[in-house]
């Protein structure tokens, strides 16, 4: 107890932020807050809604998260990563048993006048366990058997989610997973492999969306014809078998590759039917197609997509001003306080607007690059990678669906959506940043200032 | 500190000596930032270059532009203050093709179904605007004019089932006085692709409603005003939220017309002519105004605005043998028969035959090898005689001395043959026969027979009754054709003074001499009096008029008579015509006494009637009459 007290003293007493992180996550957060009004703000309802005072509220939470998360030991946090990953999975599989039922989705915990989604914490779980897992078997991290075993942890939770389902958070934990374990030090050519799977998986949905537009091209014809896939796969297959014997006798690092190469195209392929078959939901494949040709259904499914569009250009360099924005006041744009809110803000603060929020976005992952190179640990750059993934990739996907660079996931933008869960958990990453920051203040003051006492 | 802190301490780790890690970390952000700057860059394409582009599709999005139709000019009678054609609030039902769900067919139906349903649009009209609007976009078209409150109350409560519909408050036309003046106002119509085309540049729109026939047809520039424009800003929900009138998109309202006609005299036409298929006329002599005019069968105008609803009522009308929609007064062409003498008297005296020459007036005369049959007093009589008598074969007689050319040559300066000029429209110009037309046309050479037919009205020669109002009126302002006009003049809106007024527009000369005009008086008071129109020599007016009976192969003879009489300063001419009105003297001639007794002198029509119907001779008809109008009881079925 006396030894916690003084931990508690001790961090405290040697407390440092890396302030500019800090100023850029909160002024995203208050842009968001600026915005949630204003997208409340409607014709519909009678005055703005309390929703950005609710946000506010989440905000001093997080706020009050960050502080604590930066005072415990992340590296104390990490050991005890075997029960995090249990309670974060038994946490993710509570909305099942007594969860609250929105859009046909079980995403949320119901708690009366709040509701949390498990989904969105579990992200920062998971980016802590899977970094104390590589830190732990790092020297081992090559062999296919470790690399498996951690696909199969991050499975899990991931399958616990896509069943919620919520197919957008369970995408973003990929390339968290990856970016982990690109710094883990798994083989570069793996993920070159990796990178050829998900091309030839996501080749089969697109091209059944292209094929729905009427857009025709012999390579969508073929692609769309299982039978010609199937084929494909089996001579794909037979390929790389053959190079893996001829592999035998004569080693080769060409032969390899190609034996890889073929070999990733056959399991791309085949995810790639299955999962344009039986995974991807009506809705989904409609998004697909809304981002390949918006036009085609501007009325359904590329509706979202149009009016975010017509959202951000009509804001034009500077806007229309602060809560002058028509899209949103009219209800043209859908979900405005949280998929879309980036489309408010480019309505109404134009491209000034919208590029300071990318300009701040890139300040906090310019953060997160410098404190990554001053790192005391290897644990801590692990996890502070694996963060700035968690916000690039969201920030990034989420940004390019409001201007048609990418399709319609339900991926909020961090600091900015509406949302408890989304907001204090990105908090509490940054107060574990701010903890790994604090380290090597720390470190310094253990090497310089304190003598081990016995 | 325990040993793990010590442990950790070992374990610190230097990034900046780890250059592998380094590398990847410059590597992973140099991507991060690409990605960025991909995205600032597409913010860039869409908000500073395709901006304006997109901008525009935001005003789009949110703007509907709604046509205010214009209130429509009023039409009054001659008082001034008796309105017969104006407008009433109503709704009308607009299309939106912007909101309507074009890609999802099965929605689309099932709000075409709704629609037809709920709010009575016509499905197959709904269909078609659907179709053929798809291409247009961001403003409304009209879909169905003239719905209840309770339609439009059920559209705002259930708006959301009804994407692509909208309503808006319009001024509707209405006829108060529904048949009456059917055929001097005619109707609006919406517009034709057709006429909108020819009419694209005079500021039509392609749902504006357009005057059809009548003076709605006639003035309908006038009339019509300029149609306003507003903006209404609409939510993602089709709500409107805001609406305002562009600057220049005020409606303009149209001018107010004033008629010449007297509704008194017209109430009178309808009393005495219901129920007999013809066309009666009163009008000024002096002037061309035209106090009354009145066809019958006729229609009810406001069938017209709403067709839909009176889908049935047009069509019946459409089918019936008679043709309400025709208006006799100025599109049925009749042989004129005797009611011609008039012109061939002015002929006569014009072509070397003196007011004292006798010629045969009974009997039959040889033309050809035909014999021409005429009926009147055995001895030889004068000009003036054979006018009262109607003697055929004097005038066969005269007509085959003087020769077609100079029957035609006075026919054309009565203006017949030609249209009278009045303004309504789809007005008929007749005939009158040439030489040369019959070459033309039955590729056979006129004869003397011809000439002798032409002589008393039959034949070849073709006129409307306004046309033979204008005869009668010229012999009874001393030889003076005026165009006729029913518009006095049209009133600018809102005190803005007079727009346009109609003149006295005298047309021809006929050069008649004191005379000869006096002569074929002369001969029109004995017809009235001791004449073949008898009928009208019980009455205390100064009646002046000549009958005519029109032979009708295998059918009743169509009935003329044309008079005038004093009234107050000048004369009032009636024509009344009577399709298979029997004689002209049976018929038209009471009936033209019955309308000027009641015009003149305020006594009710039916009074000449039971008057008549103490004679002896043709006595059921004039009982008939009586019973149609409900004078009478009778056991005949009642028509009209």
């Amino acid at each position: 107890m006396r030894s916690f007290l003084y931990g508690v003293y001790y961090n405290v007493r040697y407390l440092r932020f890396d302030k500019t992180l800090l100023f850029a996550t909160l002024s995203l957060s208050f842009i968001g807050v600026l915005s949630i009004y204003a997208a409340s703000n409607n014709a519909e309802s009678e005055g703005v809604s309390i929703l950005y005072l609710k946000q506010l509220l989440f905000i001093a939470i997080g706020f009050v998260m960050m502080f604590v998360f930066s005072i415990v030991n992340y590296r104390k946090l990490a050991e005890h990563s075997k029960i995090l990953f249990v309670l974060c999975v038994v946490f993710l599989l509570l909305p099942f048993a007594f969860g609250k039922v929105i859009n046909n989705a079980k995403r949320w915990i119901d708690f009366g006048p709040f509701t949390v989604q498990p989904s969105e914490f579990a992200k920062i779980v998971l980016i802590v366990v899977i970094a104390k897992y590589l830190e732990h078997h790092r020297a081992k991290m090559n062999s296919p058997r470790y690399i498996a075993l951690l696909f199969l942890i991050v499975a899990a939770p991931m399958l616990v989610i896509m069943a919620q389902p919520d197919l957008g958070t369970s995408l973003v934990l990929m390339p968290i997973l990856f970016v982990i374990l690109f710094f883990g030090g798994v083989r570069i050519e793996y993920f070159f492999y990796l990178f050829c799977v998900g091309v030839f998986l996501l080749a089969i949905p697109f091209a059944s969306a292209m094929d729905k537009t009427q857009i025709s091209h012999p390579l969508v014809e073929f692609l769309t014809n299982p039978n010609y896939v199937l084929l494909c796969v089996l001579l794909a297959l037979v390929v790389s078998l053959i190079l893996y014997f001829v592999n035998v006798v004569y080693r080769s690092f060409i032969l390899k590759f190609f034996m890889f190469l073929f070999l990733s195209a056959t399991i791309g392929l085949l995810v790639g039917l299955f999962v344009d078959n039986f995974v991807l939901k009506d809705y989904q494949k409609g998004r697909l197609l809304a981002f390949v040709n918006p036009y085609f259904d501007k009325l359904n499914t590329g509706y979202n997509v149009i009016q975010a569009q017509i959202a951000v250009g009509s804001g034009r360099l500077f806007g229309h001003g602060f809560l002058k924005g028509m899209q949103g006041y009219l209800g043209f744009l859908p979900s405005r306080t949280t998929d879309f809110i980036f489309s408010i803000i480019s309505e109404e603060f134009g491209f000034a607007g919208s590029s300071l929020v990318l300009g701040l976005f890139m300040l906090v992952i310019y953060r997160l690059f410098r404190i990554a190179l001053e790192v005391k640990d290897y644990l801590g750059g692990l996890i502070v990678a694996g963060l700035s993934m968690l916000v690039f990739f969201q920030a990034s996907i989420n940004i390019a669906m409001n201007v048609g660079l990418a399709p319609i996931t339900g991926v909020p933008l961090p600091f900015l959506s509406y949302g408890g869960s989304s907001i204090i958990s990105l908090y509490i990453g940054v107060g574990i940043v701010q903890n790994i920051y604090n380290r090597k203040y720390i470190n310094r003051a253990q090497t310089f200032q304190v003598r081990p006492r016995r | 500190m325990s040993d793990k802190d010590v442990k950790e301490i070992e374990r610190v780790f230097k990034p900046k000596e780890d250059f592998i890690y380094v590398l990847k970390l410059y590597a992973v952000n140099y991507v991060f930032l690409t990605i960025f700057l991909v995205i600032l860059g597409r913010l860039f394409y869409l908000q500073v270059i395709e901006g304006h582009k997109y901008e525009l599709l935001s005003l789009n999005n949110r703007q509907q532009l709604v046509q205010i139709p214009s209130p429509r000019g009023r039409i009054f009678v001659d008082d001034g203050k008796t309105i017969i054609a104006r407008n009433q609030k109503s709704f009308s039902l607009y299309f939106d093709p912007r909101t309507f769900p074009y890609q999802d067919k099965e929605a689309g139906f099932r709000i075409i179904d709704q629609a037809s349903k709920q709010l009575g649009v016509d499905p197959n009209e709904f269909l078609e605007t659907v179709n053929k609007r798809r291409r247009y976009q961001y403003r409304t078209f009209l879909l169905k004019p003239n719905v209840s409150f309770k339609t439009v109350a059920y559209l705002a409560e259930h708006f959301e089932e009804f994407p692509g519909i909208s309503y808006e408050s319009t001024p509707l036309r209405e006829y108060p006085e529904g048949r009456l003046y059917s055929h001097i106002l005619g109707y609006i119509n919406k517009i034709t692709p057709k006429q909108y085309q020819e009419r694209k540049n005079l500021g039509y729109s392609s749902d504006s409603f357009l005057g059809v026939m009548g003076v709605e047809g006639r003035y309908d520039l006038e009339l019509r005003g300029q149609d306003g424009k507003k903006v209404k800003i609409i939510d993602s929900k089709n709500r409107v939220v805001d609406e305002y009138t562009l600057p220049d998109g005020k409606a303009v309202p149209g001018g107010d017309a004033i008629l010449t006609i007297d509704s008194r005299v017209q109430n009178i036409l309808k009393r005495v002519m219901d129920g007999y298929t013809g066309a009666a006329i009163v009008s000024q002599t002096s002037t061309g105004e035209i106090l009354g005019l009145y066809s019958y069968p006729n229609f009810n105008p406001n069938i017209f605005i709403n067709p839909g609803d009176h889908a049935q009522e047009i069509q019946k009308n459409r089918e019936n043998s008679e043709n309400p929609y025709l208006n006799r007064t100025i599109q049925g062409l009749y042989p004129p028969a005797s009611t011609f003498k008039i012109v061939m008297a002015a002929a006569a005296l014009k072509n070397g035959v003196n007011a004292n020459d006798r010629f045969q007036c009974n009997g039959s005369i040889m033309v050809g090898d035909r014999k021409f049959r005429g009926l009147g007093t055995t001895q030889k009589v004068e000009m003036t005689h054979a006018i009262a008598y109607s003697c055929d074969v004097f005038f066969y007689t005269v007509g085959l001395k003087i020769g077609v050319t100079a029957i035609g040559s006075m026919a054309k300066q009565f203006n017949l043959g030609n249209l009278t000029g009045i303004d309504l429209l789809y007005e008929k110009a007749g005939r009158v026969p040439t030489q040369r037309w019959k070459n033309e046309r039955y590729g056979a050479f006129w004869w003397d027979g011809d000439t002798a037919n032409l002589s008393i009205g039959q034949g070849y020669l073709l006129t409307t009754p306004l046309q033979m109002n204008t005869v009668i009126s010229a012999i009874a302002n001393g030889g003076v054709v005026y165009r006729p006009h029913i518009l006095k003049r049209i009133l600018a809106p809102e005190g803005g003074g007079v727009l346009f007024e109609s003149k006295r527009d005298p047309i021809v000369n006929l050069l008649l001499s004191n005379s000869e005009i006096d002569l074929i008086r002369r001969g029109l008071r004995g017809a009235a009096t001791i004449g073949t129109a008898a009928a009208a020599s019980d009455s205390p007016l100064l009646i002046r008029g000549k009958t005519g009976t029109a032979q009708n192969e295998g059918a009743k003879n169509h009935g003329w008579f044309i008079s005038y009489v004093p009234y107050q300063d000048g004369n009032l001419a009636v024509t009344v015509f009577i399709e298979h009105g029997l004689g002209g003297a049976i018929l038209a001639a009471p009936f033209s006494t019955a309308i000027e007794e009641a015009v003149i002198l305020g006594r009710d029509p039916h009074e000449v009637f039971i008057r008549l119907a103490k004679d002896r001779k043709h006595q059921d008809v004039y009982e008939d009459w009586l019973c149609i109008k409900g004078y009478k009881k009778c056991s005949l079925p009642k028509k009209g």
